[in-house]
């Protein structure tokens, strides 16, 4: 080994011992970089499982769903959930947009960073009627709640049933526009009111 | 017109009396003025019972009116509360999350009380959409509150975290600088060793023959 080899190597040696002595006070000034950040929106059946939703539903009878919200966003989040009812012609949220439809309820909760929220949502109909081959939902009930929606539906030749969807929507409170926005994710549950006629 | 005289009275001074202005007539003509006077009292009192009850109707009307606006007052009052509450909770929401950044550690406490702040808004806007004002107005106050106490320990935590943050800046600093020095010390004289080893051996060394084919 030359000379200029030895003190190149000398000198690296010392670069790397220099960096290492540095690492504490560079970690403080320099943010290091996170992992991803998501948040995650889930519904799960009566079960607590991903099964058993409601599908056929009856007037005057309660049904049991829970919802639940991870935070991964490495930090505190405000978040809301919207949740609108729909019938198969009327338009769902999707990866960018949310649904043009008014909520019909709303849950709020603040979520410190990798934790979960999770509720029961129980629901029923309230006021179904059917009148020339139309099912017509006038009143839902949310945990106790009534609420008078105007929704209806035809019936459906090929899924022979009347079919309406709840889904909920996640949002965002974002500080810097000092707004809700749209969280990307929405998740819902088809249901089929013909057995209340 | 027929002329009559009456007694004491000359016929200079007859005057011209209608005809239906007799004796009969007079008493008819008193009990025609008290007739007219229970006219007149009937008029007045129909008057005055009209204007009472005309009154009436400008009071009642005017106490709705007042009923109504007072409400409406008292409706817009807690409308105004609850978005000042709303603010408050994200004003809250922002001084936590700022704190957060700054290196504090968010307590589940601090996390619960926004969500109490939340609930009592949530509350306040129920019992504003059934007509409850006063209760409403008293649940966004006492959000209002919460949020600002919210705010008041994120400004501490926020405190304490940056002091926090720059005395581990300022102790990394100087053991860096110390360490650094040490090091480049350490390598100036580690150097000059290694330089007068490798010299050595280098000397130590001997030519080699090489055989020439």
């Amino acid at each position: 080994m030359s000379l200029s080899d030895l003190k190149s190597l000398y000198s690296a040696s010392i670069v790397i011992l220099s960096l290492i002595i540095l690492a504490p006070t560079l970690i403080i000034v320099v943010s290091v970089p996170q992992g991803e950040q998501f948040s995650e929106l889930y519904l799960l059946g009566s079960s607590h499982t991903a099964e058993s939703y409601p599908f056929n539903v009856s007037q005057n009878k309660t049904y049991r769903v829970y919802l639940g919200i991870r935070n991964h966003i490495g930090s505190l989040g405000y978040f809301k959930i919207y949740a609108k009812f729909r019938n198969q012609t009327e338009s769902l949220p999707n990866s960018t947009t949310p649904s043009y439809l008014p909520q019909i309820f709303e849950y709020c909760v603040f979520l410190a960073s990798s934790s979960v929220y999770e509720t029961e949502v129980a629901f029923s109909f309230e006021d179904v009627s059917l009148e020339g081959g139309l099912c017509r939902v006038a009143r839902f009930a949310v945990d106790d709640r009534e609420i008078s929606v105007t929704e209806a539906t035809t019936w459906d030749q090929q899924n022979r049933g009347f079919y309406f969807q709840l889904f909920f929507e996640l949002w965002i409170y974002n500080t810097t526009v000092s707004q809700f926005q749209y969280d990307k994710r929405f998740v819902g549950i088809w249901l089929n009111v013909s057995r209340i006629v | 017109m027929r002329r009559r005289e009456f007694p004491g009275l000359g016929r200079r001074h007859n005057i011209g009396v209608p005809g239906w202005l007799n004796l009969k007539s007079l008493r008819q003509g008193l009990n025609h003025s008290y007739i007219l006077k229970a006219r007149t009292t009937v008029r007045v009192l129909k008057g005055s019972l009209k204007a009472s009850s005309l009154c009436l109707i400008i009071l009642i009307t005017l106490g709705l009116i007042s009923r109504y606006s007072s409400c409406a007052y008292e409706g817009e009052k807690t409308l105004s509360s609850i978005s000042e509450a709303d603010e408050k909770l994200r004003q809250a929401f922002a001084a936590v999350l700022k704190a957060e950044k700054a290196g504090a550690a968010i307590s589940d406490e601090l996390t619960n009380k926004l969500n109490i702040a939340q609930e009592l808004l949530t509350r306040a806007n129920t019992s504003f959409l059934v007509g409850e004002y006063g209760n409403a107005s008293l649940l966004a106050g006492q959000s209002m509150n919460l949020a600002d106490a919210i705010v008041q320990d994120a400004g501490y935590l926020e405190n304490q975290a940056e002091s926090e943050r720059n005395t581990r800046f300022i102790w990394a600093l100087l053991l860096s600088t110390v360490g650094l020095v040490m090091l480049f010390v350490v390598s100036f004289f580690g150097w000059k060793l290694v330089k007068k080893r490798y010299s050595r051996q280098f000397l130590k060394m001997k030519p080699e023959e090489t055989t020439r084919a």
